[in-house]
């Protein structure tokens, strides 16, 4: 996340400053992590409203949680970002307490990965989830993905794709046994972005075949 | 080539918590097990670090200028009102959607965003004390103006504001989750001052209500809703 200027070491030492109600460490962090986050809220709630309420909310914590962040075990991007999603999964989930939104089904199938000419600049873990992803199936790598940013609990996604929990389960932790597997062994042979055809259709692989 | 799909192994437990795909209470299995168990927390960790991959692979977008301005404001007021509130941190949030069929409903004059705020108490001997900041930030203006509701005590307290009332004066009211506005009374904005919280609506000040000040005639609003322009309103929200 954070390319540019400030590598996630920087960004691990702003938020050990941030703990101790820093305020120019909070500007620079926010200068270098503000576009990733809004990305985030954005691609989760679907309305600048929403998600610019989504991500004031996401930097207050972090400047009132910063000391928190030493006690977990994972990287700054992770923290950070982790609290950008959980931010806008819970505004999502209020706004459809009050709006009750439509049935999600047909956005399930629906594969949103970015455009490939936007994957400048990623870190290699966001390239190597992103190309391990792609060995899924499509209708697999889709499920995943909305589940994923819409904040969707198993039984939740059984509800609304109207299939039962066991077969919910079963086909996502598949995906996610192939998709760990991947990421655990060598990288595989990454295609060229042009590979997608510029409408974002993505060739099916083997497993997405009829069998 | 397809796996069988058998009770799932560590490696699936962590990825489908990372992922946030187990029910809450299935989650927090997962978490009392990693806090005990070291070799599965790196697991989980592992997995948190892809699931972050995954929200690091969307292309970046320029927020909006207003929002840096508007959490410089809201630190800057916290700053302030830090000596005097004990210590007490302070998270805010500034509401505009989540009370907008409430603010329709009020013929809104957008004038200033309240940005109700929730605080913690992170003083472990005081668990139980949960206090809702709210500040309004006049939208064209840096100068955020703090409301304070201490729930424990049922008080509101109103940082004293710059108002142009022109002879008419300021109400405040609670709107409870799909509920119609409740007044909590007329007061002064010159002065910082407390607007009693009756005891049997305290309960309604949570994540999901709005605060909202109109101008009503002297006295307050005669028919028990607002009646005049709506000045500042905007949502409470708990923060985890």
């Amino acid at each position: 996340m954070v390319d540019g200027s400030k590598s996630a070491s920087d960004v691990a030492e702003l938020l050990r400053r941030i703990a101790a109600r820093d305020r120019p460490a909070f500007d620079a962090l926010y200068q270098a992590t503000a576009p990733h986050l809004y990305a985030i809220a954005l691609r989760i709630l679907k309305s600048s409203v929403d998600a610019e309420e989504a991500v004031q909310e996401t930097y207050l914590k972090i400047w009132t949680k910063g000391h928190l962040f030493e006690e977990q075990g994972v990287s700054a991007n992770a923290w950070l970002t982790s609290i950008a999603r959980n931010t806008a999964i819970d505004k999502a989930r209020r706004r459809s307490r009050t709006e009750r939104h439509g049935e999600l089904k047909d956005d399930l199938l629906v594969d949103d990965a970015p455009d490939p000419e936007a994957l400048a600049a990623r870190s290699s873990e966001a390239a190597a989830v992103r190309a391990c992803l792609e060995e899924l199936p499509t209708d697999r790598r889709a499920l995943l993905r909305q589940a994923f940013f819409e904040g969707l609990s198993y039984p939740e996604i059984a509800e609304r794709t109207e299939t039962a929990l066991s077969t919910v389960k079963s086909r996502i932790r598949r995906s996610l046994k192939v998709l760990g597997r991947c990421l655990d062994g060598a990288p595989p042979e990454k295609t060229a972005p042009n590979d997608a055809a510029p409408d974002g259709s993505i060739p099916e692989d083997d497993e997405g075949g009829a069998s | 080539m397809i796996d069988r799909d058998d009770l799932p192994d560590d490696e699936v437990r962590a990825a489908e918590y990372a992922l946030g795909l187990l029910p809450q209470a299935e989650a927090e299995t997962v978490e009392a097990r990693a806090a005990s168990d070291p070799a599965f927390a790196v697991l989980v960790d592992k997995w948190r670090e892809r699931a972050a991959a995954l929200l690091s692979d969307l292309p970046p977008v320029a927020p909006p200028e207003t929002l840096k301005a508007r959490l410089d404001a809201l630190l800057d007021a916290e700053a302030a009102d830090k000596d005097e509130a004990g210590g007490v941190v302070l998270l805010l949030w500034r509401s505009t959607s989540f009370w907008r069929a409430a603010a329709a409903a009020l013929a809104l004059l957008s004038a200033f965003a309240l940005i109700p705020v929730l605080t913690t108490e992170p003083d472990p001997q005081r668990p139980e004390t949960i206090e809702y900041y709210a500040a309004l930030t006049p939208t064209d203006g840096p100068q955020a103006i703090l409301i304070r509701i201490d729930v424990s005590d049922g008080a509101v307290r109103v940082k004293a504001f710059e108002v142009d009332a022109d002879g008419r004066e300021t109400e405040l009211w609670l709107i409870p989750e799909g509920e119609a506005p409740v007044s909590l009374g007329v007061f002064s904005p010159e002065t910082d001052g407390d607007v009693p919280l009756p005891e049997d609506i305290r309960e309604k000040v949570r994540a999901g209500a709005a605060l909202a000040i109109s101008l009503e005639p002297a006295g307050g609003s005669p028919t028990g809703a607002p009646t005049g322009p709506i000045i500042a309103i905007g949502g409470v929200n708990s923060l985890g």
